[in-house]
């Protein structure tokens, strides 16, 4: 009540003020005003659209897909020739195609999300009770049936315990450690993943729905705005923005926090994900590589010259351009220095003292990082005038 | 009057034929005979006057009764009414996270979860119709409203409260004759005891059978036809109503999600057909039944381009209650079968758009069953007031079987609870209850519970 009175008492006065001509020109003054300046800036969004659409998504999408067909056939190796050297080149590759993978978790919007091929692909906690029931009660495994599964005993994680173990003591699993019915599911698993990365890529670049010859590639929906999910390039940009934003938020708050827990007493190991191969770390700061791509249109080591989001921030304000890439640069920085000199895997981290103080600074780069997104870039779309 | 009249007459006849002294024997002998006759019409006139009297008042009477009995019976025939139940419920339960999670976190809640608005209207001894209106959770909220304290002045829309608003009930029933009727509009599915026994004062756990609602949708509403006749205690009704969808089948309720209540129009391409027996009364607490549902899924799919089969679902169920020397016993199983769950576990994993693609594997069978027994120790204990003490055992294995692979044993649980009903009014009830869950899956520990709930009858 009194907070209302203050306000009418201030407003009243206020008016009173302008009336008294406490402020404003008077008519006569006209013919000399200058135009104020309209606020906002221009940006042509078409070639950086392009860019991050095709070089970024499209291009890691497809890279996803060629790495899932090799780790495929490195199974199938595995499966036929059961050594060590064959079971280390399906680990390897099983951690070259998680890269495209985590870094896409940077635009996880359009096909991967409406498909339901995260949760096919990724879903964790994985249901190791069920996992390791089908290996006692099955005496084979084909990727027909297991399609007919639930997501949590499939996918990467499926994968990931079947080649590195539980990932409690060790993250190396040797080859005496793994039987027949284990390889036979590790390739049915991987077959099936295959199977998701092609519909990923062909729902971007041949149809978005398979079930309908007619419907657009999702990329196109993205290169020529003004149709039915992006209205103009505002649309597209937003879009691009708020991907950013959630695996930012997912990895601070979420995937690194959660198992942080609020003290050394409330961690909790059994939501740290990629924890069997000792992962987690890697995948993380993927993830914020995966952010990196987007913003700066290019994948880390390529040099040619390549328009990003970037570019847009840029037009907007240089300065603000320089401090997103750096405070993203931060967060990948904090998050590979939480292994510490001695390499310490993510699992065993949060219940280490000196290592929690190294995740919090990584939490606190991702929650600066997080901010500035949502409360600096984000905006700048009321600005932006298009053309 | 009429009597002392003729009796005058007489006299008066006596009197005159008196009057003449010269008469001879035979003559007065004649007269005699004659007087005696007379009298004796005069007897009967008066046996025929007094009973035409006795029947006169026996018929006031009888019209006297008939004209207090009809206004009885007007007032026992009103053409409306108006009933209500509701429950709130606190409850204290340990909740696993995730699949993975095999040490469950203590959490509380309280519920108001439903309030229960019935209207009844009878348009002649014919036709009636009869509406429940129920808001879940304390109903639903969303208003649009204005922040002047933002820079030009902003319109928010903000969800006030969360819940449910739902027509659980448009039922318009035909009176054919005592044994006859037809009801039709959004009706119940008789299958199992959830339907028939709902309010707070007919099952004795503080929440309703989650048993039953693991597999089935829970106080089962449709739209279609209901024909149901009684003979000789037993009582016979067959439907047809609308289906369910399997784009909503999921691993942990099987059927029971497939409710095509989240959609605004009910897609009415396959039907359903419900068969049920019942002998006795289980709303009066004693009484047996069979129930039978079969119908396809396939064809109520939004998007069905991308699945072969029908999905029959095919539901059989026993249930039954008893009730006597302060005794309730009720009870029921029930089974289910599905046809093609393996096409319909990969459609529901890859329709674009359909939600969520996770714990899509559905079972090929699942069952369910409850049982419950009560005591009411009110004249054991000296009470004013009833006082139950009950049991309860319950039991749910949604992915009993599977097409393909294992059917996992995360959803295999049974529940033993016992706990008190008490009855202040008998249109309230108080109750309170301990709960120990059992998981079929090894690696999880047994968990407890411990809740309580009120809840409340009223009919106008």
């Amino acid at each position: 009540m009194l907070t209302r009175k203050t306000l009418i008492a201030a407003s009243v006065s206020t008016l009173l003020l302008t009336a008294c001509g406490g402020g404003g020109s008077s008519s006569k003054d006209n013919d000399t005003v200058t135009p104020v300046e309209e606020a906002g800036f221009s940006y042509d969004a078409t070639n950086m659209i392009n860019n991050v659409t095709t070089d970024i998504i499209v291009g890691g999408y497809k890279a996803l897909n060629f790495r899932a067909e090799d780790f495929y056939q490195s199974t199938l190796t595995l499966l036929n020739t059961p050594t060590m050297e064959n079971l280390e080149a399906a680990k390897t590759a099983w951690q070259v195609v998680r890269v495209p993978w985590e870094q896409g978790e940077a635009h996880i919007f359009g096909p991967v999300d409406a498909l339901s091929i995260d949760p096919h692909l990724d879903t964790w906690p994985l249901n190791t009770s069920d996992l390791q029931t089908l290996l006692t009660t099955q005496s084979g495994f084909s990727a027909d049936e297991l399609k007919t599964w639930n997501d949590d005993v499939q996918g990467f994680h499926t994968m990931e315990f079947l080649l590195f173990g539980d990932g409690v003591t060790d993250n190396t699993k040797s080859i005496d450690e793994m039987t027949a019915l284990e390889r036979e599911y590790l390739v049915a698993t991987a077959e099936v993943f295959q199977g998701y990365t092609q519909a990923l890529y062909d729902a971007w670049t041949v149809t978005q729905d398979a079930t309908d010859a007619n419907s657009p590639a999702y990329q196109d929906l993205l290169l020529t705005p003004g149709n039915e999910v992006y209205s103009s390039q505002l649309g597209v940009v937003e879009e691009l923005i708020n991907g950013m934003i959630g695996i930012v938020d997912e990895v601070g708050n979420g995937k690194i926090a959660e198992p942080f827990g609020a003290s050394i007493a409330a961690t909790d190991t059994s939501l740290v994900e990629s924890q069997y191969s000792w992962n987690s770390l890697a995948d993380f700061s993927n993830n914020i590589r995966g952010v990196q791509n987007v913003y700066r249109g290019e994948f880390s080591g390529n040099s040619d010259p390549v328009v990003g989001l970037i570019d847009f921030v840029t037009a907007a304000d240089a300065t603000l351009a320089t401090r997103v890439d750096n405070e993203i640069l931060a967060a990948i920085d904090a998050i590979d220095a939480i292994a510490g000199e001695n390499n310490m895997p993510f699992r065993q981290a949060i219940n280490d003292a000196d290592a929690r103080v190294r995740i919090q600074a990584a939490i606190d780069a991702l929650s600066t990082l997080q901010a500035t997104l949502e409360n600096d870039v984000l905006t700048l779309l009321n600005d932006w005038k298009l053309t | 009057m009429k009597f002392t009249s003729l009796g005058s007459l007489a006299l008066l006849t006596l009197a005159m034929s008196n009057s003449s002294f010269a008469v001879t024997q035979d003559e007065l002998q004649a007269i005699l005979a004659e007087q005696k006759q007379k009298l004796i019409e005069i007897e009967q006139q008066l046996a025929e006057l007094k009973k035409a009297n006795a029947e006169q008042k026996k018929q006031a009477v009888l019209a006297k009764k008939a004209s207090t009995s009809h206004k009885q019976l007007a007032s026992a025939e009103k053409n409306w009414w108006l009933k209500s139940y509701g429950s709130l419920l606190y409850k204290s339960e340990e909740i696993f996270r995730n699949t993975q999670d095999i040490d469950p976190d203590r959490r509380a809640k309280t519920d108001l979860e439903r309030v229960v608005v019935e209207l009844g209207h009878k348009f002649d001894p014919q036709w009636q119709i009869e509406l429940e209106l129920e808001y879940e959770h304390g109903g639903t909220g969303a208003a649009l409203e204005y922040d002047g304290f933002e820079e030009f002045g902003e319109f928010e829309s903000e969800i006030e409260a969360g819940g449910e608003v739902l027509v659980e009930k448009l039922e318009v029933k035909y009176t054919v004759n005592e044994d006859l009727a037809v009801k039709f509009g959004r009706i119940f599915v008789p299958v199992g005891l959830g339907t028939e026994l709902h309010k707070p004062g007919q099952y004795f756990t503080t929440e309703r059978h989650w048993s039953e609602a693991t597999m089935i949708p829970q106080v089962w509403h449709e739209n279609g036809i209901n024909v149901s006749g009684s003979w000789n205690g037993f009582n016979a009704q067959a439907l047809v109503t609308t289906g369910l969808n399997s784009e909503y089948f999921r691993s942990y309720r099987w059927a029971a999600t497939g409710h095509q209540k989240r959609f605004e129009q009910v897609n009415t391409d396959d039907l359903a057909f419900t068969l049920r027996v019942d002998y006795g009364d289980l709303a009066k607490g004693t009484g047996v039944g069979i129930s039978y549902y079969t119908g396809d899924t396939s064809g109520n799919r939004n998007n069905d381009d991308n699945i072969e089969g029908d999905g029959n679902l095919t539901l059989i169920g026993l249930h039954g209650a008893w009730q006597g020397y302060n005794w309730q016993l009720r009870g029921q199983y029930l089974y289910g079968e599905l046809d093609d769950s393996a096409a319909i576990t990969l459609a529901n994993k890859t329709t674009p758009g359909l939600q969520p693609g996770n714990f899509a594997q559905v079972g090929s069978e699942a069952e369910s069953a409850f049982f419950e027994a009560a005591y009411n120790s009110q004249s054991l204990f000296n009470l004013s007031k009833p006082l139950y003490l009950f049991a309860a055992y319950e039991y749910a294995n949604p992915l009993k079987e599977v097409e393909q692979g294992n059917a996992g044993e995360r959803f295999d649980i049974d529940e033993f609870a016992f706990g008190i009903n008490y009855l202040p009014t008998p249109e309230l009830v108080l109750k309170a209850q301990f709960a120990r869950q059992q998981y079929a899956q090894d690696n999880l520990d047994d968990t407890n519970s411990f809740s309580l709930s009120m809840g409340y009858y009223f009919s106008l």
